[in-house]
């Protein structure tokens, strides 16, 4: 694509986009990304669903911590039990607030070091922003 | 405070795997393109991955992370000194011994502990590349291609990045540039990257990989809204084929503009007219991937996804699979 034509107009974040100049060479411009400018705030907006309809479900007690994160993180399951070192089966477990109950500290600490979070955070259900 | 801090300049990349191999290879000393080192590794790909490591169905786009690094080093003869370890502690030791003796460094992180980028960006992603140049107290100073400009990342952040673990965990992988041979000549590596690219595009016998993953892409695209959580959810996974194909570190129509890129260099460096006419038609394919990303973007923002809008767009990527088998062909062709 012609370098006017691919070039957006935003300050928000800057991309790498390759593209054809004036002289029909090709190479890299700087430029704002497409989706960024104009998704942006979809995307915030639906976080935000997102996150409202789990605290519900959280509030009701139907799921956990665990589970909020991981959506709210888009990890998939097999994912964020390699890498807190459980099998799939046991994370599924940890779906239930009976069970996540009776987590230790070692294992929720492994929890909020994944998220990014402190366990204080983790276990008392102390919400990040999102946006 | 202990400050070390090497001389390297920092460039933004399209992608953050070919930017840093290209900016290790620069500072040592080796001019070549970000482009060129895509090219020359046969980076272009397809594939459309199903697993429950993945929150949802994504499709690829470039070859396995690291291999980029491993390809431009047998078929330059460049020697990259490469580590991944066991252990945290020994990871956090060498990586500071290697600056310590110089040499900006590449790390493999989990891009959700990049703290500089916005909250909204960070995601967890194991496969992510940046560059080590310097330690200031309990901060490394770092060179990410995706980042407008050096920043600092915590000791901390950085150990809990390198050593994250799931899929494709980077086990604390580092790597720098050691050896670099004088006179290397592009052309024969250039061929055999385009080589192996249209080879893996077109006759790998894997029903899910090259071309074959494109259509597969298309024809599971139509299941979409019946694993979907919700329409909310499915909006987001459509509008994510947007970025997917444009900002996550593709330089544009889905890696296809970079090739496009290379492959006019690539004419000029072997004074071959024929790969000249090819980069203009992959540029095409680039362009009609950008109509697809617009297109998803559009329907996702608008919720517009009804059975036959999924089928319109799952008819644009079969059409897409067929340009690509008939271009990666004639390529093949061309260079055998």
């Amino acid at each position: 694509m012609k370098e006017k034509d691919l070039y957006i107009e935003n300050k928000i974040n800057q991309i790498i986009l390759y593209a054809e100049k004036e002289d029909e060479s090709y190479d890299a411009i700087k430029s704002g990304s497409y989706a960024v400018k104009h998704f942006l705030g979809d995307y915030f907006k639906l976080k935000e669903n997102l996150d409202k309809e789990l605290r519900e479900e959280l509030k009701k007690g139907n799921i956990t911590p665990v589970y909020y994160y991981m959506l709210m993180q888009d990890m998939g399951p097999g994912d964020l039990a390699k890498r807190v070192g459980i099998s799939k089966r046991k994370l599924r477990k940890h779906f239930r607030p009976d069970v996540f109950a009776k987590l230790d500290h070692a294992r929720l600490q492994k929890y909020a070091t994944v998220f990014g979070i402190t366990v204080e955070q983790l276990k008392k259900s102390i919400f990040i922003k999102w946006t | 405070m202990d400050v070390t801090e090497i001389p390297f300049e920092h460039k933004m990349a399209a992608h953050c795997e070919t930017g840093t191999v290209t900016a290790l290879l620069n500072h040592a000393g080796l001019e070549i393109t970000e482009p060129m080192v895509f090219g020359i590794s046969g980076g272009i790909f397809f594939g459309y991955i199903k697993s429950s490591d993945l929150p949802f169905p994504m499709f690829i786009l470039r070859s396995r992370p690291g291999n980029i690094r491993k390809k431009i080093s047998q078929r330059l003869g460049v020697k990259f000194h490469e580590e991944r370890f066991r252990s945290a502690e020994a990871g956090e030791a060498a990586l500071d011994n290697a600056i310590l003796n110089g040499h900006p460094t590449a790390v493999q992180v989990d891009f959700f502990y990049m703290d500089y980028m916005a909250d909204w960006q960070r995601v967890h992603i194991n496969a992510h590349y940046i560059i080590v140049f310097g330690m200031n107290g309990g901060n490394y100073l770092v060179s990410d291609s995706y980042y407008k400009q050096k920043s600092m990342l915590d000791r901390q952040k950085m150990l809990t990045a390198r050593f994250a673990g799931g899929m494709m965990a980077p086990k604390g992988t580092l790597f720098y540039a050691d050896v670099i041979p004088d006179n290397i000549n592009l052309e024969k590596p250039i061929i055999t990257g385009i080589k192996r690219a249209a080879f893996n595009m077109t006759r790998l016998p894997i029903p899910f990989l090259g071309v074959k993953g494109i259509r597969k892409f298309a024809e599971k695209l139509n299941e979409w809204p019946a694993i979907a959580r919700d329409i909310e959810d499915l909006s987001d996974r459509v509008i994510k084929i947007n970025i997917f194909l444009e900002d996550q570190g593709t330089g544009g129509g889905g890696f296809r503009y970079m090739y496009a890129t290379f492959l006019q260099q690539a004419a000029a460096i072997t004074k071959d007219d024929r790969l000249k006419t090819m980069s203009k038609e992959m540029m095409e394919i680039g362009d009609k991937w950008r109509n697809i990303s617009y297109f998803a973007a559009k329907i996702g923002k608008n919720r517009d996804l009804g059975p036959e809008r999924i089928k319109e767009l799952s008819m644009m990527v079969y059409a897409q699979a067929d340009e690509e088998q008939k271009f990666f062909n004639e390529l093949y062709k061309l260079v055998k």
